[in-house]
């Protein structure tokens, strides 16, 4: 077990390298000038020329990635070209609120994806197995930030039972920490408890078919035992599947939710630097996100593992 | 300030009902236990705002420049009572530095206004009056000579005076990318005299001093920091001291009140906090919902969602929407070197639909380059160059071009309406103009870079002459192409020579006009830029003519 987890982190190095410098190459390309984000588009040549100088973006580009590599791989991200703060307190930062959108986001699509995953199972073929895959396929329909709005809208501005904006940590108050997570996390979380439905229905009708359920069924176990000990357990592997692609999904879902209820995460920080060509925000954020996306996938796979002895982690 | 008009029930009608049944349905299917309790401060914050419309407060009356000797009353003018309760601001950019030499102070005004005083200050109808400048006066045509305050401190407890105005006055003017650096380039000297004053020695006459020194470029900040790192660590002489260990970069800014500020009377919180919220439509249900008291860059659509909710608005119409052609000598565009066809160009812009489509009505159509409030405004300038396609087209055949000609414009996002709406006006009069997509806030360093010959350049500035230097001089940034001004140069080394503003406004009226008969400017109107606050704020608060939000001084929470 040690040895595939070492070998699978192992394996993120290269993967980093690469995905670092496709992000360099892509950033590069854009025409828009940090300088002008500084100065306005009033700004002179010879002030943008100045301005480029300090970044050290007169230099080619081949050097300038090599700085950032060997600065990055001693934990030194850099500062901003904006606005000169710190890229790595600015992730310490904005981590927090993306973190707790994303946990609750897969928090509420695991509940009521797969509540009525397997409510629809065992229902098969009959109007409430219906309206499940209906409401299904609507969800994964809907937008979330069109979600997002009717979310703000009804329970926020029109009802005030949300907050409409801001980010209250944990630890300052759980209570408000909860609040204000709520309608974000239902908008990133709603369209992924659809495909968790799907999935989770398709899974368990495979599985309430087989014989060791109805033998378990034909031993007296109540329908709740059954499911519980034998049905979620053995439906549980694509089920887990899906939670690291959806993990991933929903942190790009998270820059325009956080937009939205202006919470100050990672996705609206990418937005930013994205806009304002902030090399270094936007590298060590692209970073993040794959190295967030690998650990998922480890992660995945210690599950699978977990819930299926028949898989051997090697 | 522009009034808003009635609110739209049917909107809320049809909101209204859409979030019932969202209501009805999502709670259903989540259950109660997902739905926390209430917040019952937000709830009632909200309805009382509901139930305090108020009428928007009036339209500033003309701004007038300083004469060449002038002695202001001091801009406080309330009574000095205890500073109370946190004023929680939204604004639509995150600070990118505390440092007006090094940051765009148009889009951080909500933030320099805080810790920072400018040198001259505005009242209500956008006079400018006395600030940490007592007395501004003209001892010769090039030299302005300023009284300061004598008892004005830092927040670190150094002093005001006319050496530390001097200090950094020179470090604007040396500090390399400075984006203001426009208003110190005229600047030669600024010299302490034996009696405290400063003598600020310029290379030619300047008559827009005493307007310039209403920006917060010119906020002075302590000479012991002046030297050091300003970006993180504002030390001016404004009534709120930075808390930096309250402050979450990126999130929150938070300033508490200056016990030894200079204008008690006009420092009427005791703590200010200010949030980036990007997201027009996150920051207005900020507003609407009583997490922030205040949030600029109001669109003209909230307007009347604004005052349905209880909220009140004000405005500033210093806001110049111009089409700005570069291109004079036909570089790019032959057909541009023609002045029958620039004036072709301006019989072909329908401003009234303009404003009514693009601007939803916010606005006043208008040829001329100053806002009807403005000291500089000439009705007849104005009126100049009503929408006449034909006589556009007749323009262009006599310029040899009956079948037009073509040229491009750069667009993004936030300027493709005002792009597409010229596009399809100069298309009527024969002339294809091709959109041209660059990136977000580049447009006018493209136009700067000779890459095209025609920008969008929605400008807020109130002084001939300030526009001159900036926009129409031969050698200012936005003449790239180096095009002929020799008559409008002239007009203005006239308008500087005079000593008032009413002997400078005929000639400024001539040099409007050479402007628009040139072709320079293709005005389509003139709009507000509009901020929203919640009924508990007091004070009437206002935007400085120039600026994007409304400044502290002087507001109290109800």
């Amino acid at each position: 077990m040690a040895r595939f987890v070492a070998g699978r982190l192992l394996a993120v190095i290269p993967l980093l390298l690469l995905v670092s410098v496709l992000t360099f190459g892509l950033v590069q390309l854009s025409s828009a000038d940090p300088a002008l984000a500084r100065l306005g588009s009033s700004a002179t040549p010879e002030a943008i020329a100045e301005i480029h100088r300090e970044l050290g973006i007169d230099r080619p580009a081949v050097a300038q990635y090599w700085s950032w590599l060997t600065h990055a791989v001693r934990g030194d991200l850099g500062v901003s070209w904006v606005n000169g703060r710190d890229v790595m307190e600015s992730l310490k930062q904005r981590l927090p609120p993306t973190l707790s959108l994303l946990s609750g986001g897969i928090l509420i699509a695991v509940l009521v994806g797969v509540t009525a995953g397997l409510l629809a199972a065992v229902r098969a073929g009959r109007v409430s197995d219906r309206f499940i895959s209906l409401g299904a396929t609507a969800g994964q329909a809907v937008p979330n930030f069109w979600l997002a709005i009717l979310l703000v809208t009804a329970f926020a501005v029109d009802r005030a039972w949300f907050p409409a904006t801001g980010y209250v940590g944990p630890t300052t108050n759980v209570g408000q920490w909860l609040k204000g997570i709520t309608l974000p996390a239902i908008s990133m979380g709603l369209a992924a408890a659809a495909a968790f439905t799907r999935q989770s229905r398709s899974a368990a009708i495979g599985v309430l078919g087989q014989p060791h359920v109805r033998t378990a069924f034909a031993k007296g176990l109540t329908r709740g035992e059954v499911i519980r000990r034998h049905v979620l357990r053995n439906a549980g592997v694509p089920i887990i599947t899906l939670v690291g692609f959806q993990a991933s999904s929903l942190l790009g879902g998270s820059i325009i939710v956080e937009r939205v209820f202006a919470i100050p995460g990672i996705g609206s920080l990418a937005t930013e630097s994205v806009v304002q060509k902030d090399m270094p925000t936007v590298l060590a954020i692209v970073m993040l996100t794959a190295l967030t996306v690998s650990v998922v996938s480890v992660a995945t796979d210690l599950m699978y593992a977990w819930l299926n002895p028949r898989v051997r982690l090697r | 300030m522009r009034n808003a008009s009635r609110p739209r029930p049917s909107t809320n009608v049809t909101r209204r009902g859409v979030s019932t049944l969202l209501v009805t349905a999502l709670a259903a299917s989540l259950g109660a236990a997902l739905l926390a309790a209430p917040s019952e401060a937000v709830t009632k914050t909200t309805r009382k705002a509901a139930k305090t419309t108020k009428a928007p407060a009036t339209t500033a009356a003309p701004a007038s420049t300083a004469a060449p000797t002038t002695t202001a009353a001091p801009a406080a003018t309330a009574t000095a009572t205890k500073p109370t309760g946190t004023l929680r601001i939204g604004t639509f950019g995150d600070l990118v530095t505390f440092d007006p030499a090094r940051g765009q102070v148009l889009t951080q005004t909500a933030y320099y206004a805080i810790p920072y005083d400018s040198l001259l200050r505005r009242d209500a109808k956008g006079n400018v009056v006395a600030g940490l400048v007592t007395k501004w006066e003209r001892p010769d045509s090039t030299t302005w000579r300023l009284t300061l305050r004598a008892d004005v401190k830092f927040h670190d407890g150094e002093t005001f005076d006319a050496a530390a105005l001097k200090a950094n006055i020179e470090r604007s003017k040396s500090v390399a990318g400075n984006p203001s650096a426009g208003l110190f380039a005229r600047i030669v000297s600024a010299t302490p005299t034996a009696d405290g004053k400063l003598d600020v020695k310029f290379s030619r006459p300047n008559p827009s001093f005493p307007t310039e020194m209403t920006n917060l470029a010119f906020a002075p900040i302590s000479p012991k920091v002046l030297g050091g790192d300003v970006r993180r660590n504002p030390v001016g002489t404004g009534g709120w001291i930075f808390d930096a260990k309250a402050t979450q970069e990126g999130v929150k800014y938070v300033f508490t009140a200056n016990p030894n500020y200079w204008d008690k009377a006009n420092q009427g919180v005791e703590r200010i906090e200010v949030s980036a919220l990007p997201d027009n439509n996150a920051r207005f249900n900020a507003l609407r919902t009583g997490q922030i008291d205040m949030m600029d860059a109001l669109l003209a659509s909230q307007i009347n969602e604004a005052k349905s909710a209880g909220l009140q608005s004000t405005a500033s119409d210093g806001q110049l929407i111009q089409f700005f052609v570069g291109d004079r000598n036909g570089t790019l565009v032959p057909a541009l070197a023609k002045t029958e066809v620039r004036q072709a160009m301006q019989f072909g812009i329908d401003r009234a639909s303009y404003v009514k489509a693009i601007l939803e009505g916010n606005g006043d159509a208008s040829a001329g380059l100053w806002a009807p409030s403005s000291t500089w405004y000439n009705p007849q300038n104005a009126q100049l160059y009503k929408y006449n396609p034909d006589k556009a087209k007749d323009l262009l055949r006599k310029a040899g071009y009956p079948n037009g000609f073509e040229m491009s414009i750069p667009s993004f996002a936030t300027t493709r309406l005002a792009n597409e709406a010229f596009a399809q006006m100069m298309g009527s009069i024969g002339i294809k103009v091709n959109i041209v997509q660059v990136q977000p806030g580049t447009a006018g360093a493209e136009f700067r870079a000779r890459k095209f010959p025609v920008v969008y350049a929605p400008i807020s500035v109130d002084d001939p002459n300030t526009f001159w230097g900036q926009w129409l001089a031969r050698d200012s940034g936005w003449n790239p192409f180096g095009a002929d001004t020799s008559v409008i140069d002239a007009l203005n080394a006239r308008g500087e020579s005079l000593d008032s503003d009413a002997a400078r406004k005929a000639v400024y009226s001539d040099l409007e006009q050479a402007v628009l008969d040139d072709g320079d400017s293709l005005v389509v109107a003139h709009t507000s830029r509009l901020a929203a606050y919640s009924s508990k704020v007091k004070g009437d608060p206002f935007i400085y003519r120039g600026d994007l939000f409304v400044r502290p001084q002087g507001i109290r929470l109800g």
